[in-house]
């Protein structure tokens, strides 16, 4: 993320030879909390005769897949041939698929139990905690983590919740059981800004009688943050280029705006009105800055081509409507009518429960399509859970896909995902097993279920 | 003397009535069958032919078998049916059916937008109406909630209702899901009380206070039947007659009482309380009940249940898991589904078909959303099987009734074809439609 400042920091060097300017380098250049996630080796294996849904659009009935070195090493319909040394998973009669992708999850920051004492995924004691991170809050202990895996779930955003304009910084994870969060850091991928449109905001501060009370002050509030993350960030270049010599005084919360404008962090913005998406796209061109995806678009149907045009993702429920009047006009097609448009869908969920199920929600939204006369087909509905979120969080060149090149991040169902009556069966992340439905040494417990007498 | 009175009433009552309705157990429950009956729609008959149709009754699930609707019930099921004169016929090859979807626990009719204060008639607040609380007379059947619930397959619900300072809310009614005003099925047929961690934080922070609370006031139900002189009968326990009044039913399993209890030792401290006063009980959550599984099941008791919600988000909850109604249903317990709020009330199907995934047999699933809390919330004797002289609560599917993928393509009520559309439908149609007006003009 740093990345641009160094360019420029170096190019600097060149130029002005300024004294300072090796030092302000080595302060950019460290990015803490680092990841310190690393795949274990593995022996490569095949998975053949597997039904396959690539997630990139495409079925490959009676396909292969070789795995080697945590990466996906082959793909292809029929047999190929393999000169390693490799076990061999015969799958027919199951579905294949990439390890699914949530890209708007509170595990960890809203954990189980859900108490006040682990209640960490919301600041809201200000309506622009830009500076807060939700890395800082994921408890890894939470058992949803474990609930998730065996849905499929392979990579997760973990953002903070809606009650500020600026929620904070969203951190993504390999959804793999570590004592520490940043064992689950997915390495290198960029940062979330949680951005929130709409009722939340002006709720939580108009009831403190605070700006802001009114879309007004939502509005007004994200325009001065902009202005001062412009200026900041204009500080930073001047000095970096050797036009000031005076070092600006490090500020996370704009160093994190900053770096939004700079195209190292994605927006992932709460917004469920489709007027209020459209002033958002607005306030980005005036800014600008680029908005990776809306989520919660309950309203994205009425403005899909519009999407599509600009090129924003929408994070959608299946079903979900009507528990605040900025939901009131969700619609079961809403996913469908998006794809048709050819604007980037995504089911999200939200929720600990329905992280579970991601592949039942898209199930809902595809058959919701096809009875309303919008053909979706089951490899299209696939997206949605993975590659479209990956593309979103800035990690479809890792992950989200099983394509030749990425990582084996991968699902093996015992029938069509698309089903009620279909189970994961195994999960791989970077070609690892992580999770066997048949075998209980491959289903994480956290440490807070262990030993709490639940015996019959 | 009242709850004789009540029970005579109820004998002669039913007496007359029965042979025509086949119902029921208390005076207000008659009286609405009968409002309703007066108000229904006019002789007509309708063949459904072809489907895959499971009764969940003695034929069990039928291929290729004809329904006929006459007059709003069911007249017959079987194959081969003939076609009577002047009948419409719909052709459901391909097709399977089931009962009408029933919901145990909404609040359809008492709510639009849930974070809309003034539309919620739920969420009571008031301490001195708990039990006798009605919300019969304040259900709106022109919820928007309505046609889409009824339209993904829902006929029937409860409608519930929570107080969040009493440990007794009051009492809920029994709809169905029509668009005239003849919804309302049982008045306050049944009631409801709370246990568990909630219970103990209403009455200053300790199970034990609460439990002794709730035995208190059954102690009282029961003197005050024995007693001679009720105008002079003091209650010892919170609540004061009024409130009784309203809970007398509930002794000896008149009307069922609902309670709110997860923690296995919570569930089993109700248990007690049902044996000792003959409650006619269902427990809600209840998400430990499969580590008390035999405790359970030698109990006269229900469980309403959302296997679907596993998580273990409260210590009282810590041995949630999605596959316990298969662990329950072994060991002989009736149960019934509860889940998606009111906006998705109809998403019981759903959970039913994640029950189904995990072990429960298909036609124990389906009676899970229809067939199991009728008999239990007191309709079992018009509603919840597909047999001759039930009501014709009938959903057409256009597959597996217990699979995601699966939608709605008729729906009954009472043998009425409910019109297809509503708010989503026509939101939906305004923004697919191709048209060069502006949105605001298609419609």
């Amino acid at each position: 993320m740093y990345r641009n400042i160094i360019i420029v920091v170096a190019l600097s060097l060149l130029v002005a030879c300024q004294p300072t300017g090796q030092k302000n380098a080595e302060v950019e250049t460290t990015k803490p909390f680092k990841s310190t996630y690393q795949a274990d080796s593995h022996k490569a294996f095949i998975i053949t005769n597997v039904n396959l849904l690539d997630g990139a659009g495409n079925q490959i009935e009676n396909a292969t897949v070789i795995v080697q070195n945590n990466k996906i090493h082959a793909v292809g319909s029929g047999s190929i041939d393999f000169a390693g040394d490799a076990e061999t998973i015969d799958a027919k009669g199951k579905w294949l698929s990439p390890g699914l992708i949530d890209n708007h999850s509170h595990l960890g920051v809203y954990p189980s139990p859900s108490i006040s004492s682990t209640s960490d995924g919301n600041e809201m004691t200000s309506p622009d905690t830009a500076n807060v991170w939700a890395e800082h809050a994921v408890w890894p202990q939470d058992p949803g983590f474990n609930l998730a895996r065996a849905g499929g779930v392979t990579s997760l955003q973990i953002l903070p919740g809606s009650g500020n304009l600026f929620g904070g910084r969203g951190v993504t994870l390999k959804n793999i059981p570590s004592t520490s969060m940043m064992g689950m850091k997915f390495p290198d991928a960029p940062h979330a800004l949680k951005m929130a449109c709409g009722e939340n905001p002006k709720r939580v501060y108009g009831a403190r009688k605070v700006m802001p009370s009114t879309r007004m002050g939502n509005m007004s509030m994200y325009r001065k943050s902009w202005i001062e993350a412009t200026d900041y960030m204009n500080k930073w270049d001047d000095y970096a280029a050797g036009n000031s010599a005076d070092k600006p005084m490090r500020d996370l919360r704009l160093e994190t705006l900053s770096e939004v404008l700079r195209g190292n962090i994605r927006i992932h913005n709460h917004c469920y009105r489709a007027d209020e998406m459209l002033q958002m796209i607005a306030l980005s061109k005036e800014f600008n800055y680029e908005i990776a995806s809306f989520h919660h678009a309950v309203e994205a149907y009425k403005i899909a081509p519009e999407l599509a045009k600009e090129n924003i993702c929408s994070s959608m429920w299946s079903d979900w409507w009507g528990f605040k009047l900025e939901a009131f006009d969700g619609i079961k097609e809403n996913i469908a009518m998006v794809e048709k448009a050819k604007a980037c869908a995504i089911v999200h969920s939200d929720s600990a429960v329905g992280i579970q199920h991601l592949n039942q929600d898209a199930a809902k939204a595809m058959a919701s399509g096809n009875k309303a006369g919008i053909e979706i087909t089951p490899a299209v509905a696939m997206q949605w859970i993975t590659l479209n979120p990956a593309t979103s969080m800035g990690i479809a060149d890792k992950t989200g896909s099983v394509e030749v090149g990425k990582a084996a991040d991968l699902v093996l169902w015992d029938g069509n995902p698309f089903s009620v009556y279909t189970k994961v069966e195994q999960v791989f992340i970077d070609g690892n097993k992580v999770y066997d439905i048949a075998n209980t040494g491959y289903q994480a417990q956290s440490d807070y279920e262990l030993g709490l007498g639940l015996e019959e | 003397m009242i709850m004789k009175l009540f029970k005579q009433l109820s004998v002669l009552l039913s007496l007359i009535i029965t042979v025509q309705f086949s119902v029921h157990v208390s005076a207000e429950t008659i009286k609405t069958e009968k409002v309703n009956d007066a108000m229904a729609v006019p002789a007509s008959s309708i063949l459904i032919q072809g489907a895959t149709v499971h009764t969940l009754g003695a034929l069990g699930t039928l291929e290729n078998a004809d329904i006929l609707i006459v007059d709003g019930k069911i007249s017959e099921v079987g194959t081969g049916l003939m076609v009577p004169e002047g009948a419409t016929t719909i052709d459901a090859k391909g097709k399977q059916i089931t009962p009408g979807l029933m919901n145990p626990d909404t609040a359809l009719g008492l709510v639009e937008i849930g974070a809309v204060k003034s539309t919620v008639d739920y969420r009571n607040t008031d301490k001195s109406y708990s039990a006798s609380l009605s919300i019969a007379d304040v259900i709106n059947p022109n919820s928007s909630l309505w046609s889409h619930n009824r339209n993904n397959g829902l006929t029937r619900a409860v409608v519930a209702v929570s107080n969040s300072k009493e440990l007794f809310s009051g009492q809920g009614s029994l709809i169905r899901l029509t668009d005239e005003q003849d919804h309302l099925v049982l008045r306050d047929n049944v009631l409801y009380m709370t246990y568990g961690d909630k219970a103990a934080e209403l009455t200053g922070g300790t199970r034990a206070v609460a439990l002794m609370k709730l035995r208190a006031v059954f102690a009282d139900l029961k003197a005050y039947t024995e007693t001679e002189d009720k105008a002079k009968f003091k209650p010892k326990g919170h609540l004061k007659i009024r409130e009784l009044k309203a809970l007398l039913p509930v002794l000896g399993g008149e009307k069922p009482i609902v309670v709110n209890a997860h923690r296995a030792n919570d569930i089993r401290q109700m248990l007690k309380l049902a044996n000792d006063y003959d409650l006619k009980m269902i427990i809600s959550g209840a998400q430990e009940a499969w580590l008390v599984k035999q405790e359970i099941a030698a109990a006269n008791v229900a469980l309403m249940l959302d296997p679907y919600s596993n998580l273990p988000s409260k210590f009282e909850t810590i041995g949630n898991r999605i596959d316990q109604m298969t662990l329950l249903h072994n060991a002989g317990i009736p149960m019934m589904i509860s889940a998606g709020g009111s906006h998705n009330a109809y998403t019981v199907r759903q959970v039913a078909g994640n029950a189904a995934a995990y072990g429960l047999p298909k036609d124990v699933a389906l009676a899970s959303i229809s067939k199991t809390p009728a008999q239990w919330l007191g309709i079992g004797a018009t509603y919840g099987t597909l047999e001759s002289g039930m009501d014709a609560d009938i959903v057409v599917w256009d597959g597996d009734p217990l699979e995601v993928t699966t939608s709605a393509d008729r729906v009954f009520i009472a043998g009425k074809e409910i019109l297809a559309t509503s708010r989503q439908t026509k939101l939906r149609d305004r923004y697919l439609t191709k048209d060069d007006r502006r949105p605001a003009y298609r419609h």
